[in-house]
């Protein structure tokens, strides 16, 4: 690489406003809601309309990737997703670049921080998830699929389903799909990593190192979901990925060439070993509850991908017609 | 829906830089040089057609919607607006996208460090107020495929009779 080195600091953020782009000053902040590896969320007020919303600080790291790709990407899918069971992006804001008077040799270096707003929302799922009536699990699960199902007829797969990322609110009226920082478009053909969704919640597929699947992984995560909300416990609470794969496969049953064609061309089919009984006895737990529910769970976990049921179909199971 | 289209619409089309353009001015030289060494880069590194076309569609619409004068006293800042669309369209659409480092190769004429280039793309994508999703001729085409396919699998035969 040759050329002339441009001067340093020669690009100044605070002399730059970025046409009709707000700032974080037209928010007040009221607490802090969570953290995590993206970044810290915070409950905030409109300072104009005095609506409540929910500040997600970007995480600038100062690698050479620039600007994250993962957050590009997020923004990209939230702004083409418009549905009422799905996060809404309001807008994205940034903090003035003078907040940083204070000297110090890198001044020049500062760039302003990113926050995305997002709607403001009660509480995630989690906090729910082991103590709801059956006539509000029914209601939430609904809600859950419906968007799911808008994400995967959109082509997008949300790959990390869990209670933490279902956002509710209205008095636990209204559920919604939240967090899609994991989440990607996808194509029939399409090769993706193996490592995303919650150790609990990932399915069988991604477990054995299948780099090529599609919406029956989200599902997955949904049935584990829907069987914690009755059981009032996590489903598959492994500690490891060995651990969680034969947590399902006690279940389920272990997989073969005739429940699963193809299953044994999988990357780490042959670090498996069955483990007894290797009869599926998913139903045997759930004795005590709706038989309607415990069918659609049942097709949820279903160990191949391609013959778990869709979130369409999921909607209109015996389950969901049925009144309380 | 359509608002937004025509809101994009309107700032890409403003008359002013349209008319700028034609009368050969700095940015018309600018803009034929920045396409000329997007091009170059994305036979480098085997970009697809859309990232090109979204880098020269965010060069577009952030030179239509700023007064950016500065080019005749600040040459290597047209150079960093170009590396900055560029890495942005390379991260929105390709699978493995270089560093912003790595990104400037066949002969720029100026050469930025990762921090400048992060603080431009920020400056590109508050400009153009987070819409990186543009709608170009490359959305309509699996459209099209699939209808002169009568929704058929598309297959190799057919793309290379296109």
């Amino acid at each position: 690489m040759d050329g002339e080195e441009a001067p340093p600091g020669a690009l100044n953020l605070a002399d730059y406003a970025p046409a009709g782009a707000r700032t974080v000053d037209c928010f007040r902040r009221i607490r802090k809601i969570g953290e995590g590896t993206y970044g810290e969320v915070f409950e905030a007020m409109d300072i104009i309309t005095g609506e409540r919303a929910a500040l997600k600080k970007i995480k600038l790291d100062d690698g050479k990737e620039g600007f994250p790709r993962q957050i590009l990407r997020e923004i990209k899918l939230l702004k083409k997703l418009d549905h009422e069971n799905i996060i809404r992006l309001k807008e994205i804001v940034v903090s003035p670049g003078t907040a940083h008077g204070a000297g110090g040799s890198d001044d020049y270096m500062y760039r302003g921080d990113i926050y995305m707003v997002f709607e403001y929302m009660d509480h995630d799922l989690k906090k729910v998830l082991h103590h709801s009536t059956p006539s509000q699990v029914k209601y939430y699960m609904e809600q859950l699929l419906k968007g799911l199902h808008y994400c995967h007829v959109n082509n997008v797969l949300h790959r990390d389903i869990k209670g933490a990322n279902l956002l509710i609110s209205g008095g636990g009226k209204l559920l919604k799909l939240a967090d899609f920082g994991l989440a990607r478009p996808f194509t029939r053909d399409g090769s993706f990593t193996n490592h995303v969704i919650t150790l609990w919640y990932r399915p069988p597929e991604l477990l054995l190192g299948a780099t090529n699947y599609a919406e029956a992984v989200d599902i997955w995560s949904v049935g584990c979901i829907f069987a914690e909300f009755l059981l009032r416990k996590p489903l598959f609470p492994g500690r490891t990925e060995q651990e969680q794969l034969s947590k399902i496969f006690e279940l389920c049953g272990f997989p073969n060439e005739e429940n699963w064609p193809g299953v044994s061309k999988l990357p780490l089919y042959k670090t498996i070993r069955p483990t007894t009984p290797t009869k599926r006895r998913l139903r045997d737990i759930f004795h005590n509850f709706d038989s309607h529910a415990v069918d659609l769970i049942d097709r949820m976990l279903i160990l191949n991908p391609t013959e778990r049921i869709s979130a369409h179909d999921a909607l209109c199971a015996a389950y969901f017609i049925t009144k309380m | 829906f359509m608002e937004k289209e025509v809101e994009q619409m309107v700032e890409t089309a403003r008359g002013e830089y349209l008319t700028k353009l034609s009368n050969g001015g700095i940015e018309l030289s600018c803009r034929i040089a920045a396409i000329d060494w997007i091009c170059k880069v994305q036979a480098y590194y085997s970009f697809g057609p859309l990232c090109a076309y979204l880098a020269v569609n965010y060069l577009d619409r952030f030179l239509s919607s700023v007064e950016f004068s500065v080019t005749n006293d600040m040459p290597w800042m047209q150079q960093l607006l170009i590396v900055a669309c560029l890495s942005l369209a390379a991260k929105m659409e390709e699978t493995a996208a270089p560093g912003t480092l790595d990104l400037q190769v066949c002969n720029p004429e100026y050469v930025f460090d990762a921090e400048t280039i992060h603080r431009m793309e920020i400056i590109v994508l508050t400009t153009l107020k987070w819409r990186m999703q543009a709608v170009t001729p490359f959305t309509y085409i699996g459209h099209f495929l699939d209808k002169i396919n009568e929704g058929n699998r598309i297959t190799s035969e057919l793309i290379s009779r296109c």
